[in-house]
């Protein structure tokens, strides 16, 4: 069988330096992007002393907010969360909870607990939602307006269209209901609104994770890595791609995904494009990905920025199951964007978002499992059947997992030196523990399931999400925070 | 591959190897850093802190001697009062104000402040704007003048801001001109100035309700109303017909605080039309009173967008699902 050894050899030596020069340039580009980020961190905080925010806090000037919290079966955590969403330090803001054909009551609590009327008033309807409106309710009273409406099932993306329906301020942020915000989250969020409000249509706040931190009263109050070694690795993935990997995305001006966990729009972009694609289902990248075509089509001086400062605490999947079903989500999400959106794909006219950011998002994320997997067969082949010396074996590897892990630890090396949130020592262990792990396995799985739901996409199965539990936060107060034994709404 | 030689490749584990015990020692070493500043930090706020308060709060015989404390101070602790002056200062005003003022000028911080109005960083410079607009020693207001019109657009915004702070005419001409379109300064934050100024600023405003910048009218329209300011009623009437969209819309939101009932017809004529402008000009109408707005409000009902019919507070038309 000395022609298949012979084939099998040809291959390895026709397939190494292609995915060596790949993780090289896939590395590459990532240390570029936290390296970036690290300068723009660093000028951000230079400022923190005069940025504002105590001045936007008091003025009656600073732009309404709309906060969009879709739900569904969230009856653990409905209360808690609308408070502390209610408490949130802004001068105006108005809540509306949209819940989305709750099996539980959602919406019983919601009105016993803040003496809920029915809202007889007319409804716009400027936007098409699929699932029918039960009935709309509204507080009587109190500093900030809440607006429950319930509907049929539809999904969030179509519920948000419901609720955005019915906003009435100027700017729209979409949460989930899991979420923790800070206290400030609309504040630093909407900070870009007012410095720039010519131009600035959407921005982004960061999502961390916030398993196994200690949660009073709807607030962190001690912020601890996570116990399980796969939601540590997501801290390290959070940092990497979201915190440092957007900051750059936004300086370069080609920003195209903020977190659907945390997202602020000025309510007439999101009108005039329709609101959010209820068949996406990737819709918060699918949405950006719209405004930033809107921007260009239109030649509009506009832009999308992502803010820095952590809004928004979520818990991530502690479970290779509910890890699974989130990573085949998000990577059919990515591939049904993408190639929705391939007509921007080096199209001068969409200047970085074409010429930089997409050819990004193809290569290095879309394809980034492929490559990976590629690279795991050539290396096992290769030392089966001897067609790859040690030395070269040896230099894959390095430039693929030692390359990476320099990367990422040059990112945790940006956010020590600026954002620090993990405070403790215990903590940095726990880091760097989770950086040489991410390696030995957890890169691999997630490279499976990615392709898996890449691979549903292209076959058009139909994808069952199905339901996920919540650990609940360490520390909780059932009467505050109350979150226990809650349902994961959204992976 | 005969460039990539067992030499070659050992070379390179060694560098990757030697860059990635670098960064991990890095990190320990800024946390360690870190860690220690903070605990310095700390004693030097224990020390301070109680000073600073007893300072605000105490009887006027006893001040001069705290303040002969802080002056005593080492420099490390004096700067520990700075920083906790100014931080302070953002939440209170009058007497406490006045006393923690007095506190940084002990702690030596208005020669800094000073000093720093000329420093090449625009950051720098920003932070000297923040300072003199808390702690207003005598001269802040010649060097917030000079800081307005800085060539870093940043220095700008925070001067303007800090501007906000005097009862002077001189800076409401500063901040009104802040408004100009392109002056790199935004709208926002020039008018939140207007608003802090208060009714020191009423003269200036009602003028620029005429001025033939659109942005400079934009601002002047967003807090004639807050302000309450005397004589702006008929010309906010006349702004709901401006050729700008956003001085319509802070006309029509302006007028919801500083009702004039001529303004009715037009609001009404609005709140018939679609979008933004609709919704707010019915809102508007709900706003006034009663009595000058029942016709205008029967018309709303029978002839408006369900958006607009929403922002009047109208019911629907139809039943829900």
């Amino acid at each position: 069988m000395s022609w298949l050894h012979d084939a099998v050899v040809a291959v390895i030596q026709a397939l190494i330096w292609p995915s060596a020069i790949y993780f090289v340039l896939s590395n590459t580009f990532m240390l570029v992007l936290v390296l970036m980020a690290g300068r723009h961190f660093s000028r951000y905080l230079r400022r923190r002393g005069h940025r504002g925010e105590e001045a936007m806090a008091a003025s009656p000037l600073s732009p309404g907010v709309s906060v969009l919290v879709p739900a569904y079966n969230e009856a653990a955590v409905i209360r808690a969360s609308v408070r502390s969403v209610l408490d949130l330090r802004y001068p105006d803001h108005e809540v509306i909870v949209i819940n989305d054909g709750s099996s539980d009551d959602t919406v019983a609590l919601l009105r016993d607990e803040y003496d809920l009327v029915p809202d007889l008033r007319d409804l716009p309807r400027r936007l098409p939602v699929r699932g029918a409106i039960r009935r709309i309710w509204r507080s009587q009273g109190g500093p900030v307006p809440l607006i429950v409406i319930d509907k049929d099932n539809s999904g969030r993306s179509d519920s948000i269209n419901a609720g955005l329906d019915l906003a009435s301020n100027d700017l729209v942020v979409m949460i989930d209901a899991d979420s923790l915000l800070e206290p400030d989250a609309l504040l630093s969020v909407s900070k870009p609104f007012a410095d720039d409000p010519d131009r600035v249509v959407a921005t982004g706040g960061v999502v961390r994770i916030v398993n196994n931190s200690r949660v009073i009263g709807g607030r962190i109050v001690e912020i601890r890595m996570p116990k399980q070694i796969i939601t540590r690795i997501q801290v390290v993935e959070y940092l990497r791609a979201f915190l440092l990997g957007r900051t750059a995305w936004s300086d370069l001006g080609a920003l195209v995904l903020i977190s659907g966990a945390f997202g602020m729009f000025r309510r007439d972009v999101l009108l005039e494009l329709g609101g959010l694609d209820p068949d996406s289902i990737g819709e918060d990248f699918e949405l950006v990905m719209r405004i930033q075509r809107w921007i260009r089509d239109g030649d509009r001086d506009a832009r999308v920025a992502y803010v820095p400062e952590p809004v928004s605490w979520t818990e991530a999947p502690s479970t290779l199951k509910v890890l699974a079903r989130q990573r085949r989500r998000w990577h059919r999400g990515l591939w049904e964007v993408l190639w929705k959106y391939r007509g921007m794909l080096f199209r001068p006219k969409y200047g970085r978002i074409g010429s930089v950011a997409l050819p990004y998002y193809w290569l290095f994320e879309l394809f980034a499992p492929l490559f990976e997997l590629v690279g795991i067969v050539i290396l096992l082949l290769g030392f089966l059947t001897g067609a790859l010396d040690n030395t070269l074996a040896l230099f894959l590897i390095l430039v693929s997992y030692g390359y990476g892990t320099l990367v990422t630890l040059a990112a945790v090396v940006v956010e020590e030196a600026s954002f620090h949130r993990y405070e403790r020592w215990r903590d940095l262990g726990s880091t760097l523990w989770a950086i040489v792990a991410e390696n030995l396995g957890y890169r691999q799985l997630t490279a499976v399931w990615r392709i898996q739901g890449w691979w549903a996409a292209l076959t058009g199965r139909q994808q069952v999400w199905g339901e996920m539990t919540r650990t609940g936060f360490v520390g909780t107060t059932t009467d505050a925070s109350g979150r226990p034994g809650q349902a994961e709404g959204r992976d | 591959m005969t460039w990539l030689t067992d030499a070659l490749m050992q070379v390179i584990l060694l560098i990757t190897a030697a860059l990635m015990l670098g960064t991990i020692v890095a990190v320990v070493v800024q946390r360690g850093l870190r860690r220690r500043r903070l605990r310095r930090e700390a004693v030097l706020d224990a020390q301070v802190r109680l000073l600073v308060l007893t300072a605000t709060v105490c009887d006027d015989d006893e001040l001069p001697e705290l303040l002969q404390r802080v002056d005593g101070l080492d420099a490390d602790a004096q700067r520990h009062v700075r920083r906790t002056v100014l931080g302070m200062l953002r939440d209170v005003t009058g007497e406490a104000a006045t006393r923690l003022r007095a506190v940084a000028d002990a702690a030596g911080m208005v020669p800094a402040v000073m000093a720093a109005v000329e420093h090449r960083s625009a950051a720098v410079r920003s932070d000297a704007a923040e300072a003199l607009g808390l702690l207003r020693p005598p001269g802040a207001l010649r060097n917030l003048r000079s800081l307005a019109e800085d060539r870093s657009r940043e220095v700008r915004a925070v001067a303007i801001r800090a501007l906000g702070a005097f009862d002077d005419q001189s800076a409401t001409a500063l901040i009104i001109a802040a408004h100009r379109t392109g002056s790199g300064v935004s709208n926002g934050l020039a008018a939140s100035a207007l608003l802090q100024q208060g009714l020191v600023a009423g003269d200036a405003v009602r003028r620029a309700l005429d001025d033939p910048d659109p942005g400079v009218r934009h601002g002047a329209t967003r807090v004639a109303g807050i302000l309450q300011v005397a004589g702006a009623g008929d010309a906010l009437v006349g702004l709901l017909r401006d050729d700008h969209e956003l001085v319509r819309l802070a006309a029509i939101r302006s007028l919801e605080q500083l009702p004039v009932r001529s303004a009715v017809p037009r609001l009404l004529e609005m709140a018939l039309g679609e979008g933004v402008e609709g919704e707010a000009a019915a809102a508007a109408l709900v706003a006034l009173p009663p009595s000058w707005t029942a016709d205008a409000m029967a018309q709303l009902s029978a002839r408006a967008a369900p958006a607009a019919r929403r922002a009047a507070g109208l019911p629907a038309r139809e039943a829900l699902a």
